[in-house]
């Protein structure tokens, strides 16, 4: 969302761009008795009355829950909308379809695209769909992979990445969602011990190949289809593959 | 007493590297130091710290919760939620709590009563404990929880107590991630903010940013350009130092030798102190250390 | 005249004046007469100290909720110094020191107007925008 580059790697551009919004309120005055219960039930506090006056709204602190709305009594929130960010639709080839969000900048809440994008590839009805999530496990994240067979959680073998993917198996803990591990640059472990009991279907070692295929901006299995990054990820696809049918 | 934040905009552009390997250069200035990076905090790690002095519970969380003595199952909270964080399970709604903001519109609609916003639940730790480059606090959220500004506010103001009881002299802060509240808050009050980005759009976008806010708060900016020969031809931030009349203290190149002074629990400069983003830190650290009485 | 003074603490006259408008924990409130002599003065919390987001959005609310027309403080944030210049408030800032001598200080014209908005980029930005709405107040 904030950074996607998966069509670059896959040499698609971006199709199929529709405009993604979320919910704001607009004040209708000649209706508002300013009894203040938009503001008051506000839990953001992004909407400020003076006394005497009518409510106004600060839009960045806005998170579109409509609260106020359903709050109001005499009607007087009409819906406005924020755009959030842009969703793309993109055929790869045949077999494969991208579905990409693109956060607005300078917009914090990633959540409410999340969904949308998510939407979009609900309706589109594929065989398989493969989410990317973006860092961290706040609910973007947990959006994300929500509904999922499972989940494969990618980190590097430091004290850093263990850390991350602790948080991120914890999330899927009480998603009900079991979780594989890649360790990517498997070859930083100096220590065997960091390495929680999680099961482990794949060790991507570190390789320039990558970092080659990146700046090329290709698939490494593509670039360099006999590189060992690529065998490893050749046999981590047929174990995921096992795991699905 | 002097404040440094080192600030990025989104995270992963090398800030914690940074921040721990000035701490570790500029600690004979009596410093000291707040990880206000509590989505990712990680200088408790690059510093090996794994034990506290003293740990407090941060309550702040809001859910809604249903009681389902009163509740008449007309899944109206269902309806209205934006964040559908509602689900029908078993016939009954159920609130999803890793989605939910508490923002209470299901309160407000629900005809029986039946919804409570809980507020004030556990929603991560506040640890102070000590490094080898002066006392050192920190903080970690619970899974799914955002930063806040109340969270870092709270953070920073134990390293204020600890400059007015003369136990340090001056406070180095890793902001928070983000372009938010959490931000503002770890820019509010700083003498001097630091402000790393790397030579990609992206990373431009977000300096803009936290440069408002500081010019805001009036904090002098500098600028320290990550990774600068990863992306040579562009000219961006170059652009952007000179339209705004901001300073580029420190170019530091890419370095492998980054990821492994992690994986061994040291600040860079003291894994390999000649390793060339090392170097690059340890210019910009004698720049700072001028700056600071 | 309502002068209102962002406090670290709740000791009034004596406090010093706090470095952050929107998460100082007190509001001191003092009322000058016509002859700029001294006729109350009163603390009051801010709610925007405990705020988990959108401090400075509380902390302004509560500033003009007491009828405040002039607001001090060693700085303000984006959210907070929009609402108070959109309540028509003068806006000041101070270094750190004890609240008489800052209240004395701005009777005698020695404290500087917030510029509040700094040099930043010349796009979106908390804060910058004008007002929402547009209606009366």
């Amino acid at each position: 969302m904030e950074c996607p580059n998966d069509h670059i790697l896959l040499s698609s551009g971006l199709k199929g761009e529709e405009k993604s919004y979320i919910f704001r309120p607009r004040f209708n005055y000649s209706k508002c008795t300013k009894c203040s219960l938009c503001r008051d039930n506000c839990t953001e506090n992004a909407i400020v009355m003076f006394k005497e006056g009518y409510p106004f709204l600060m839009p960045t602190l806005c998170s579109g829950c409509k609260t106020c709305q359903l709050a109001c009594p005499s009607k007087a929130i009409e819906e406005d909308r924020k755009e959030i960010g842009l969703t793309y639709v993109t055929p790869v080839n045949n077999n494969l379809t991208l579905v990409t969000g693109v956060l607005k900048e300078g917009e914090e809440r990633s959540y409410p695209l999340v969904l949308n994008t998510k939407r979009r590839a609900d309706i589109m009805d594929f065989d398989l769909e493969i989410y990317d999530t973006s860092a961290g496990t706040g609910n973007h994240v947990a959006a994300a992979l929500e509904d999922s067979e499972f989940a494969l959680v990618v980190t590097e073998p430091t004290p850093l990445g263990i850390h991350d993917m602790k948080m991120i198996m914890h999330l899927l803990e009480k998603l009900n969602i079991k979780g594989y591990v890649i360790l990517n640059r498997a070859d930083l472990v100096n220590d065997e011990h960091i390495i929680p009991d999680y099961e482990i279907i794949g060790s991507i070692p570190l390789s320039d190949d990558i970092v080659q295929s990146y700046v090329r901006g290709k698939p490494v299995v593509d670039a360099f289809p006999e590189s060992d990054a690529s065998v490893e990820l050749r046999r981590i696809m047929e174990r995921v593959s096992e795991l699905l049918w | 007493m002097v404040e440094v934040v080192i600030a990025s905009g989104k995270g992963g552009v090398g800030k914690s590297t940074i921040s721990s390997s000035i701490s570790a250069l500029l600690s004979h200035k009596n410093i000291g130091i707040v990880d206000a990076d509590a989505e990712a905090p990680n200088l408790h790690l690059i510093f090996d710290t794994n034990s506290w002095e003293e740990e407090i519970e941060y309550k702040e969380k809001s859910v809604a919760a249903i009681d389902y003595e009163k509740c008449v199952n007309c899944s109206i909270c269902q309806e209205v939620c934006t964040y559908e964080a509602v689900e029908n399970r078993n016939g009954l709604p159920h609130i999803k709590e890793y989605i939910c903001e508490g923002c209470g519109a299901c309160k407000v609609v629900c005809p029986v009563d039946a919804v409570r916003i809980t507020k004030n639940n556990l929603s991560g730790w506040i640890r102070v404990g000590r490094t080898r480059y002066g006392p050192f606090v920190t903080s970690e959220l619970d899974v799914g929880q955002p930063n806040s500004g109340k969270l870092v506010t709270e953070e920073k103001n134990i390293a204020k107590k600890w400059v007015r009881e003369g136990k340090i002299k001056h406070i180095i802060v890793d902001s928070a991630a983000g372009i938010g509240c959490q931000v503002i808050a770890s820019m509010s009050g700083a003498t001097y903010a630091l402000l790393v980005a790397e030579p990609t759009e992206s990373s431009l976008s977000d300096l803009r940013r936290v440069f408002y806010l500081a010019e805001h708060f009036r904090t002098k900016s500098f600028i320290i350009i990550n990774k600068e020969n990863m992306n040579l031809g562009f000219n961006g931030i170059m652009k952007f130092s000179e339209e705004n009349d901001l300073e580029i203290i420190g170019k530091i190149p890419y370095d492998k030798t980054v990821a492994a002074s992690m994986t061994h629990k040291m600040p860079l400069v003291e894994y390999d102190g000649n390793s060339p983003a090392s170097r690059s830190i340890k210019e910009i650290a004698s720049f700072l250390e001028d700056l600071m009485p | 005249m309502k002068i209102c003074l962002a406090t670290s603490g709740g000791e009034g006259m004596k406090d010093n004046v706090s470095m952050n408008f929107g998460r100082c924990p007190y509001f001191t409130i003092v009322e000058i007469d016509e002859n700029k002599d001294l006729k109350s003065v009163r603390v009051v919390q801010n709610p925007g100290g405990s705020a988990g987001s959108g401090a400075g959005v509380q902390a302004a609310q509560t500033v003009a909720d007491n009828e405040c027309t002039v607001v001090i403080a060693g700085a303000f944030g984006p959210n907070s110094f929009q609402i108070l210049k959109a309540a028509n408030m003068d806006v000041r800032e101070c270094q750190e020191m004890k609240v008489e001598d800052a209240v004395g200080q701005y009777l005698s014209g020695k404290l500087p107007a917030s510029s509040g908005e700094g040099r930043g980029p010349g796009r979106g930005g908390q804060g910058r925008g004008k007002r929402e709405g547009g209606g009366p107040w």
